[in-house]
């Protein structure tokens, strides 16, 4: 008797205690809660700047958000975020936070302190999108109005989705970032946001790379170089090339569409004689999606030429943004340093303190391959007729 | 209690007529009706009958006037016997001498005639009171298939079955429950498809009931069934013959009451609410949509508000933003948390569904209008309310109404749930969950896995579950419940019937 009553007891609390030690109390009513649409972070002094943007909710029949924002210093981040009750009365729920937006001091500072709390609170998303400003502060950059919809990260975040078209911009969330840095072999980058002005308008301009070396910001890209920059890394989905082309008078443009999933990069380390070097595979599919005058570029001998000067032009514009990297930067944003750690591992090991200088020196060989498929609609070029 | 055990009958008239007009002292609807024959008026009998039980034309037509109008009855000692073969036109006639007998005969609307000179006397079978003509069956309408539904009337219930299934093999066994009420059950089966083990249980149930009165199969469902505690019936019942038949068929056993439009059908699994006799009269394609529909109804009923609450008070992040924001604005300014408003409206759901049963049609429609203003608009514009709750309300309800016989099993869990989901988030539901289905496949229902055929992904066993099969591929029967004829189709016979 003693005994079942031991085991009920027991067993009454083993269940009551999957209940008690989940950790899931937190219950929050939603209207209780300020939604966190994205996040600048600014440095004053030695203090952290926060800017939210909140998607503050009216009431009434018609739920449009508005957004509104509201910005608190404090010593840590998590300070910051905590003194911003003060101002918006409620408690800020970060699980729908698309964007964090660093300023250009902080991610020369060092990154670390700004980003620690968004990949180890629970609330926050590890997938959160992650920029630079490339203005003075990130929080204009978060202040100015959108064009399209009341919430500004929510274009932000929505720009960044769409990037795949045109690969200018490289699109990093927090735990891709955070796994870069601790990684080794590999230098992070994150995309650079800046505002330019477009008919009297001022509007966001997603282009170009923040290059970081550890985690210290030194340096951008434009839009162009990280094109090509992308190509290396092999995260090039979709995207143009524009070749200038000519047979005879002057030249034309050619834009070639990149298909979307078609590009490949494989990067070989190479070592002979005690000499590294990388070679680089880059094949393509692409369709002929505008020419700009009447030569015939879709039917041989055009076609052949085209292609020639095309793979040339890539294989020279890669090599040209790798040598800038490696003069101006002398940061592994490709990644060799990883590539040889996975191939040649025991090469690695005899290079590994001295990759930096290796680095430096390191020659590359760009082969590309780039299949014209088609021209679209038309078959021949536009001819004005006689 | 009136006994009459020491009662007996005797030779003389008087005493006789007086021994019932005893045992039904103030009952005056019991008549006695005393009349002898025009020649030999020694041939004097008596009726004793109750009021309204009997059909007039039969006694007056068929017993009292070739008794009286006879001209070659003569009085002696075999009278009785040339009464029940010679005279009297009534088709089924018994000689007894034992009053309680007697009594019992007379209670269920039979004639007892007592003679001059007899110590026994003759109970003719003249019953004959107005029944509900066979109508359709209220609580199970279908589009296609018939529209005959029990009545009340044993008899036609029986042959309503009866001309479904026209084999001798089919059985039909009576028994009495009730010490009061006396009430009169027949058991139905077919004989070399019932599974013998299930008879067998089944009677020991019946004779284990203890009650003075069964008025409804409802009685007996609750009073024989398995599980006594759980919500969810191991018992099925249906107001349709064709549905009894098709049971039938399956090797199950059906139970019919005197006075009950209900039908018993057991075993019972949890399969069989969602079956409805549409499914195998319609198209198979149909049938199954139909099925899917009604399973994913069940899920919505019992589990939309526990997941709303759930993930609008614990899990916001599962929300896309956009609807999180939708229903962030409309819960502005609403004073009580989601839980309560949950609970208060799903309540108010149910007093609507009750207060609607038993009206008439034409308030029930003001009742509807009056629930759909106040809960619907009003609520919502006074801030009561948020709007998102009146759907999510609204949508349980409707799909409780797919399957209309898990009522109250859907009534408790999607109570329990919604506790368990308020306090604890999707881990307490995923709890609940887990617990009605340790409960279900816990379960049997004489004998059988209530979640037969649930466990299983082989194509033979799904045929008449989520999906219906068409019926040329339903060679099987049911397995466990059919035991001992598997096969459906008239090879069984020849296949000795395995």
């Amino acid at each position: 008797m003693k005994l079942i009553i031991k085991t009920t007891l027991l067993s009454a609390l083993f269940f009551l205690n999957m209940f008690f030690i989940t950790g899931c109390w937190d219950y929050r009513e939603l209207d209780e809660m300020a939604i966190v649409a994205g996040v600048a972070i600014d440095k004053e002094g030695d203090k952290y700047l926060l800017t939210v943007e909140i998607s503050n909710v009216p009431s009434g029949k018609e739920a449009k958000p508005e957004s509104k924002i509201v910005s608190e210093k404090g010593d840590t981040i998590f300070d910051a975020i905590r003194n911003i009750i003060k101002t918006s009365g409620k408690e800020l729920y970060w699980g729908h936070s698309d964007i964090i937006i660093l300023s250009q001091e902080i991610a020369r500072e060092g990154i670390i302190q700004a980003i620690d709390l968004f990949s180890r609170d629970p609330e926050a998303r590890m997938s959160t999108n992650l920029l630079i400003s490339k203005e003075k502060t990130a929080a204009e950059i978060l202040e100015q109005q959108s064009t399209t919809s009341a919430i500004h990260a929510k274009d932000i975040s929505r720009m960044l989705a769409s990037q795949y078209r045109l690969s200018k911009a490289p699109v990093i969330e927090v735990y891709q970032f955070v796994n870069t840095l601790t990684g080794g072999g590999k230098s992070a980058v994150l995309p650079a946001i800046g505002i330019s002005v477009n008919q009297g308008k001022s509007n966001w301009e997603l282009s170009g790379t923040a290059v970081f070396k550890k985690d210290k910001l030194i340096g951008f890209l434009d839009g162009e170089d990280t094109k090509y920059f992308l190509f290396v890394i092999n995260k090039v989905k979709a995207g143009s090339l524009i070749q200038k082309e000519s047979t005879e008078g002057p030249k034309v443009n050619v834009t070639l569409e990149i298909l979307p999933e078609t590009t490949k990069t494989k990067i070989k380390p190479v070592y002979s004689d005690g000499k590294l070097s990388m070679e680089l595979d880059v094949s393509i599919t692409v369709a002929i999606a505008e020419i700009g005058g009447s030569e015939n570029y879709i039917s041989e001998p055009g076609l052949s030429k085209l292609k020639k000067d095309a793979e040339k032009s890539l294989e020279n514009n890669i090599k040209r943004v790798v040598k800038k990297v490696q003069n101006d930067y002398d940061s592994d944003i490709f990644g060799f340093g990883s590539i040889i750690k996975d191939d040649m591992p025991d090469v690695w090991r005899e290079i590994e303190n001295d990759w930096e200088e290796i680095y430096k020196d390191l020659d590359i060989s760009v082969n590309s391959d780039i299949e014209i498929i088609n021209s679209a609609l038309l078959l021949k070029p536009i001819k004005i007729g006689d | 209690m009136t006994t009459f055990l020491n009662m007996k009958l005797n030779k003389n008239l008087e005493h006789n007529i007086k021994v019932f007009t005893d045992i039904f002292s103030q009952d005056e609807t019991l008549i006695t009706r005393t009349f002898e024959n025009q020649i030999d008026n020694s041939v004097m009998c008596c009726i004793v009958f109750i009021e309204g039980m009997i059909d007039n034309e039969i006694v007056n037509e068929n017993i009292i006037e070739p008794i009286v109008k006879n001209q070659l009855l003569k009085y002696g000692a075999n009278t009785i016997d040339k009464l029940r073969n010679q005279v009297i036109l009534a088709n089924n006639i018994q000689k007894i001498s034992d009053v309680e007998k007697l009594v019992e005969g007379i209670l269920n609307g039979d004639t007892a005639l007592l003679l001059e000179g007899s110590e026994e006397a003759l109970i003719i079978q003249t019953r004959g009171w107005q029944t509900r003509p066979v109508d359709k069956p209220e609580s199970e309408n279908v589009l296609h298939g018939p529209r005959e539904g029990f009545t009340e009337s044993l008899m036609i219930n029986l042959s309503l079955i009866r001309r479904r299934v026209k084999t001798p093999d089919i059985k039909f066994t009576y028994r009495t429950l009730g010490v009061q009420s006396g009430t009169k059950a027949a058991i139905c089966y077919i004989d070399g498809l019932v599974n013998e083990e299930i008879l067998k249980e089944l009677y020991k149930r019946l004779d284990d009931i203890d009650i003075d009165a069964v008025l409804d199969t409802g009685y007996i469902q609750e009073l024989i069934k398995d599980s006594p505690l759980s919500p969810f019936k191991t018992i099925g019942n249906t107001e349709r013959p064709d549905v009894v038949a098709a049971r039938l068929l399956e090797g199950r056993i059906a139970l019919v009451l005197e006075g009950s439009p209900f039908a018993l059908t057991l075993p019972f699994v949890f399969i069989e609410y969602f079956q409805a006799s549409d499914d195998y009269y319609d198209n198979y394609f149909f049938a199954t949509i139909n099925r899917l529909v009604r399973v994913i109804g069940y899920i919505i009923t019992i589990l939309t508000p526990a997941i709303y609450v759930a993930l609008v008070t614990y899990h916001h992040e599962m929300i896309p933003p956009p609807l999180l924001i939708s229903i962030s604005s409309a819960r502005q300014g609403v004073p009580f948390p989601t839980i309560v408003e949950a609970i208060v409206l799903l309540f108010f759901f149910e007093i609507l569904r009750e207060a609607g049963i038993r009206m008439t049609p034409a308030i029930s429609q003001t009742i509807s209008t009056v629930g759909a203003l106040i809960l619907g608009q009003a609520a919502v514009e006074a801030k009561i309310v948020s709007a998102p709750i009146i759907i999510v309300v609204a949508l349980t309800g409707i799909s409780s109404l797919l399957i209309p016989r898990l009522k109250a099993a859907n009534i408790i869990f999607r109570f329990v749930f919604l506790l368990l989901s308020g306090f604890l988030g999707l881990y307490g539901l995923v709890f609940g969950i887990l617990a009605l289905l340790i409960h279900l496949f816990g379960m049997r229902s004489f004998g059988i896995p209530y979640m037969l055929n649930f466990n299983s992904f082989k194509p033979q066993d799904l045929k008449d579950t989520v999906i219906r099969a068409p019926w040329w591929y339903m060679q099987h029967r049911p397995k466990f419940i059919a035991a001992n004829n598997y096969i459906r189709k008239s090879y069984s016979k020849a296949n000795g019937g395995k």
